[in-house]
């Protein structure tokens, strides 16, 4: 079984790399930002300003791979009737999904690295070294690939895809503290942010510490292959059609 | 191979299949027939495991595909819409697919058998319609299938290309289901040929005597015969 899961993973690498244009997009964004705000910020001069733009921007990164590109992805292999087919075949979905996350989190992780080298050489901001910073990356893209893998199955159709993706995603970035520090928000965003993924990530990749961020995480993981297993499409929702394929992915 | 018992299925308002009982035995091309709105695609994903059905007793090659995907790796599927990623090369895709299966035929073997070679490194989302139905039909033999699910072969194929997927499907020594709108084409390749309306079986029989066209204008449209 993890001969075929990497045989998945691989396979998802290469459409990855076919279609460079998202790959680079969803890299370019947030070291674009990066830059920009380590230009215009106003706390640019404060001490540690520079490792917590880094954090910040390695965890936009994160959740534009995961959470967009991999949705986006999904869904577009839905509309092409790749799911349906690959459903006839003896290989079991969550085999393939899980091919897909693991070549999802591996770019995620690159361009986390190339961000924080760009960090390090431009702006001579710390590397995160504490092993929680690590393994929080890790969590988080797996929970952000799971929360992609879960918004995909809510997502009609390719054409839906781009607004329903990106307008549920900047919201949330905006209270995660991914531009204003959590400790900044006002009480009523505070509490919202406790309960976004991107918040937990970002705490962990800037070096905070605690089980909480990681449990957060897992919930999130948990919560989100639950509702994937439960409402998963083989086929994109066509008006009319009195009812697109659900199957279990087991 | 197949055995289906008193199986009915019912989307939301409509009935999609009222009663249908048949058996397939091994070895047997079953062309099903009927106009578009039928049941017939509603009959091939309930035994292709697609659709869980609303009552009725469905096994094929022994198991029930509403509940188990055991069988799978004896089963070989052409769905209705093409279902290849446009990225991968036609070459890529049957190599992903080659390795899904216990004892698969080689790549080259297909690309020969389909004539794919000249485009074995065209990417699939540049092929022609024909071939990529010809891709598809690589894809549904590549796992040696005993079982085989036809829907629609030959849509969108020139005379010649329907020709040579013709051929292709009398060689094979699987059992067909094939569902298709060309009578013709159903009398060139079944043994069996089982006209569906309505979502009820109007007819079963052999090609010679379900095969031409009054017979079958007759038995999906009886309305006509009155006017």
């Amino acid at each position: 079984m993890r001969k075929t899961i990497a045989a998945q993973a691989a396979y998802q690498m290469r459409l990855y790399l076919r279609s460079p244009r998202a790959l680079v997009a969803a890299a370019l964004t947030p070291l674009a930002l990066m830059v920009l705000l380590a230009a215009i910020s106003d706390h640019r001069a404060e001490p540690g300003y520079e490792e917590w733009l880094a954090a910040s921007m390695a965890t936009l990164g994160l959740a534009s791979m995961c959470y967009t590109t991999l949705a986006a992805s999904l869904v577009a292999s839905r509309d092409a009737g790749v799911l349906k087919r690959l459903f006839a075949t003896p290989l079991p979905l969550w085999a393939h999904l899980a091919g897909r996350v693991l070549a999802t989190v591996a770019v995620a992780l690159v361009q986390a690295a190339v961000l924080f080298a760009v960090a390090r050489l431009a702006y001579g901001a710390a590397l995160p070294t504490a092993w929680t910073a690590g393994v929080g990356l890790l969590l988080g893209a797996v929970a952000l690939c799971s929360i992609g893998l879960a918004v995909a199955q809510v997502v009609p159709r390719g054409d839906a895809a781009a607004t329903l993706l990106s307008s549920t995603l900047l919201p949330v970035v905006l209270v995660s503290g991914v531009f204003f520090p959590v400790d900044r928000l006002p009480g009523w965003v505070a509490r919202v942010a406790e309960f976004s993924p991107l918040t937990h990530t970002g705490a962990l990749v800037g070096g905070e510490g605690g089980w909480a961020h990681f449990a957060w995480l897992l919930g999130w993981t948990a919560v989100a292959l639950a509702f994937t297993r439960w409402r998963f499409r083989l086929e994109p929702f066509t008006p009319g059609r009195p009812r697109g394929l659900r199957r279990s992915v087991a | 191979m197949i055995e289906i018992k008193n199986l009915s299925h019912r989307y939301r308002q409509s009935v999609a299949l009222a009663n249908v009982t048949l058996d397939v035995p091994a070895g047997q091309v079953v062309a099903i027939l009927g106009p578009n709105g039928a049941g017939k695609t509603t009959l091939v994903e309930i035994l292709e495991g697609f659709r869980r059905r609303t009552s009725g007793d469905v096994r094929v090659l022994g198991v029930d595909p509403g509940s188990s995907r055991s069988a799978r790796d004896r089963i070989g599927v052409l769905l209705q819409t093409t279902s290849v990623e446009p990225q991968l090369s036609v070459r890529e895709a049957l190599r992903l697919y080659h390795g899904l299966y216990p004892r698969p035929r080689p790549v080259a073997e297909l690309l020969a058998l389909l004539d794919l070679e000249g485009v074995a490194d065209r990417r699939a989302g540049t092929l022609s319609g024909g071939q990529q139905r010809r891709l598809d039909l690589a894809l549904a033999l590549v796992g040696r299938p005993e079982l085989l699910f036809l829907d629609e072969p030959t849509t969108g194929f020139d005379p010649a290309a329907r020709r040579m997927a013709w051929n292709v499907i009398r060689a094979l020594d699987s059992t067909v289901v094939l569902t298709t709108h060309y009578l013709e084409e159903a009398a060139q390749l079944a043994d069996r040929i089982v006209v569906i309306a309505g979502g009820r079986i109007v007819a079963d029989g052999d090609p010679a005597t379900l095969g031409d066209e009054d017979t079958y204008l007759a038995l999906t449209n009886p309305g006509a015969n009155c006017a």
